[in-house]
């Protein structure tokens, strides 16, 4: 009787963890055997906005109607956690088909072998490169093979508050603007408008976190003629006379007082910079931000970023990047989504630049009837934006571990943490060798 | 007694009928707790990408982290830092509600349970977004501030007060200890607190020459308890400042994330655990020494 009891009771428990543990069936009775082997299942995973969210959604469901065997499954977030979970799947095996990546860290997840070769799928005529440009695809070639396609491009741009330009009587930026011609306006904007005898609006948003030190301490180096790798991407090279002077010209638009006191800044919400708050009247941030300004700001307008007071530099990066996972169930099928995403029209019609601009030069024609003026200027604006005397720099893997550094260190910079420009480029780099040294 | 014992034998008999009920438990134990904690022992002495295989480095981690890494010194200081406000502020707190609590007053239950409250809303993450709105520039405490003509004050976003606002954020969720200490303030016995009115002693004295020995046991539970969650602060600080301004919040436990989930350096970051798990060992080891001198048990 007791035996029986305890019996009873193991089996209960046993049989307990096996249901808890055991695989629901997903597909629904309806569905017939066959039918059911023939369904390929795509996973695509990216990061971005609601709009983002929707369009890559709605532009998935057309992939399904013309593939009714194959069924999409969309994996969308945003942007913060998005490479630790990514990085944890890849780790467990259990990776997204398809991927979106940074364009800045293709080189790490190269390195640690987790991407497919794009090139095969280019040969069979699944992909194709023919619309897109073979400069930007070459920065994703590592020994010869292609790793990653680029959605779209994008760049810095200059966003200005049109009411407060009137308010304080000022003349809008145009593509004639060095940083001096913004500095001196960013002096005339900065008022206190309530008559409190105290600021509260002012000229400049902060000059680096916005637009990621990728696009603003390194524009401020490369205007100095400096650059961030040695050649052969082993170590940094910013700890210099150029590198120093970035830094101070960041810090400058502190000390004149132009731009919101560190600690206001530092105290926004995720995601919410100054000018969307309307405490600044122009901000120095990447063109993907035209769809998110223009709901803050009714009178938004957009001009090129001002031209280097030594030098001037101009460049496009590709926005983001489509690459296939070594955990790809079917690669080709997986190709021939990331081909739709990139080259056709319909697709193109319904994503428009939720990625950026569209990196396919006819997609990029077709859809510019359809935007809106303001992002009709955008796209006007990143055209002017063009590179001109200087040879771009590669992202060596690890790129994005330094990245996060970067950002921290020039914070502690700005918060008055180390006594000079020289003090803060000497811990970034002694501890960013350290991690390239780990990546090679 | 007799029955006591009866029912005791019982239970040796059908001991295995127990642990059958205990299986899950047990077998959660050991798979999920046990066993990766000795492969996160092994990992400390071995380099592991993430990626790939983990090769043996011996006490290299440990060097590393000793005469190298720049951030564990700050985020060892950060850390103590931490412990000695939020600790004793917690015990005070929740001490000083217990005794309030500990009376005969109308719907004493319900304020019980809203000042126990907080402590099962308090470490969500929502909490977390709730504070640093209800603390941001706009927020509630700096408008009221502002009435005052003080202000503002940058509470979250201001190296000088940021480690300071996050220690009192987590003491405000005291309501365990202060259950425990009401627990402990209720097997005082009366008997000690009549003798003490006849003799005219006053309450404050009473508090600090009945209450405090009485209750020291308590206080030492509790002062553990507290010393271990507060070490492994996370949550609220990597929602609400993620170790800044300019690296003012920077804790053991957000250095230790970063290094697993940033940098993918999972022996490194198994070696940073191991060495929190002696540090909270050596601390609460060195309160029991002490707890000799100063904690009074009955009988």
């Amino acid at each position: 009787m007791k035996k029986k009891e305890v019996i009873l009771i193991l089996l209960v428990v046993v049989l307990g963890m096996m249901i808890g543990c055991g695989k629901k069936p997903v597909e629904s009775t309806n569905v017939s055997a066959t039918a059911r082997e023939a369904t390929k299942e795509v996973r695509f995973m990216w990061w971005g906005s609601d709009a983002r969210h929707a369009a890559t959604v709605e532009a998935m469901k057309l992939f399904e109607s013309r593939n009714p065997n194959v069924k999409l499954q969309a994996e969308y977030s945003g942007f913060s956690g998005y490479f630790d979970k990514l990085t944890t799947q890849l780790s467990a095996k259990t990776g997204p088909d398809l991927v979106q990546l940074s364009y800045t860290n293709v080189a790490d997840y190269v390195t640690f072998e987790q991407l497919l070769p794009l090139d095969p799928f280019i040969e069979k005529g699944i992909i194709s490169v023919d619309n897109l440009s073979e400069a930007t695809l070459d920065m994703y070639r590592f020994d010869g093979k292609l790793y990653a396609i680029p959605s779209g491009v994008s760049t810095t741009l200059l966003f200005y508050n049109k009411d407060m330009f009137d308010a304080a009587g000022a003349a809008y930026p145009d593509e004639s603007w060095t940083w001096n011609e913004y500095i001196e306006t960013a002096k005339k904007l900065t008022r206190d408008t309530n008559g409190d005898g105290k600021i509260d609006v002012w000229g400049t948003g902060e000059m680096v976190k916005v637009a990621g030190v990728d696009m603003s301490f390194k524009k401020y180096l490369y205007e100095r003629n400096g650059s961030l790798w040695t050649d052969d991407l082993s170590k940094v090279a910013f700890n210099s006379e150029a590198g120093a002077a970035a830094l101070e010209f960041i810090k400058s638009f502190q000390t004149m007082g132009i731009t919101p006191p560190i600690e206001m800044t530092a105290a926004n919400p995720d995601g919410v910079d100054d000018f969307q708050l309307g405490r600044v009247a122009m901000i120095i941030a990447s063109s993907p931000n035209t769809m998110m300004y223009q709901e803050a700001v009714p009178n938004l307008g957009i001009e090129r970023v001002p031209a280097g007071i030594e030098k001037d530099v101009f460049w496009v990066n590709p926005s983001m990047m489509y690459s296939i996972t070594k955990d790809a169930k079917d690669p080709e099928l997986t190709a021939s989504l990331l081909n739709f995403m990139v080259n056709d029209e319909e697709a193109g019609s319904i994503l428009k630049v939720v990625r950026g601009t569209p990196s396919n030069s006819i997609i990029r024609a077709n859809i510019g009837r359809s935007l809106s003026p303001i992002e009709q200027t955008m796209l006007a604006c990143i055209q002017k934006t063009t590179s001109t005397d200087f040879v771009n720099e590669p992202f060596p893997a690890g790129f994005m571990e330094i990245f996060t550094l970067m950002t921290r260190e020039i914070q502690n910079y700005l918060f008055g943490k180390y006594k000079s420009a020289r003090e803060t480029l000497s811990i970034l780099e002694t501890e960013s060798n350290k991690i390239l040294a780990r990546y090679i | 007694m007799k029955a006591f014992r009866a029912k005791s034998r019982t239970f040796e008999e059908e001991g295995w009928r127990a642990y059958a009920l205990l299986l899950p438990w047990i077998v959660g134990v050991l798979l999920f707790t046990l066993w990766p904690m000795l492969q996160s022992l092994f990992l400390s002495f071995a380099d592991y990408r993430i990626y790939g295989k983990a090769s043996f480095v011996g006490l290299e981690n440990f060097r590393e982290m000793f005469f190298e890494d720049r951030m564990f010194k700050t985020s060892v200081f950060l850390t103590f830092k931490y412990v000695l406000m939020f600790v004793p502020v917690k015990l005070v707190a929740a001490l000083l509600v217990a005794q309030v609590l500990n009376r005969n007053i109308k719907g004493i239950s319900l304020y019980r349970t809203i000042y126990y409250l907080p402590s099962i809303v308090g470490s969500s993450v929502a909490m977390a977004v709730t504070w640093k709105m209800v603390l941001s520039r706009e927020g509630f405490v700096n408008v009221v501030l502002g009435y005052l003509h003080l202000g503002p004050i940058d509470f979250l976003s201001s190296p000088s007060y940021a480690l300071e606002t996050l220690a009192m954020m987590g003491a405000w969720q005291f309501g365990s200890s202060m259950v425990i200490f009401l627990a402990g303030l209720k097997q005082v016995p009366q008997e000690l607190y009549e003798a003490a009115d006849v003799d005219g002693t006053k309450k404050m004295r009473q508090f600090f020459s009945i209450t405090l020995p009485m209750i020291s046991s308590t206080i030492l539970f509790n002062l553990v308890m507290g010393l271990i969650n507060a070490f492994q602060v996370f949550t609220q600080i990597a929602v609400i400042t993620n170790g800044g301004p300019a690296d003012s919040t920077y804790v053991y436990m957000l250095h230790l994330y970063r290094t697993a989930f940033v940098s993918h350096r999972m022996g490194y970051s198994s070696a940073l655990a191991w060495v929190l798990t002696l540090i909270i060992l050596a601390t609460t080891g060195l309160v029991f020494l002490s707890s000799k001198r100063w904690v009074y048990y009955q009988e």
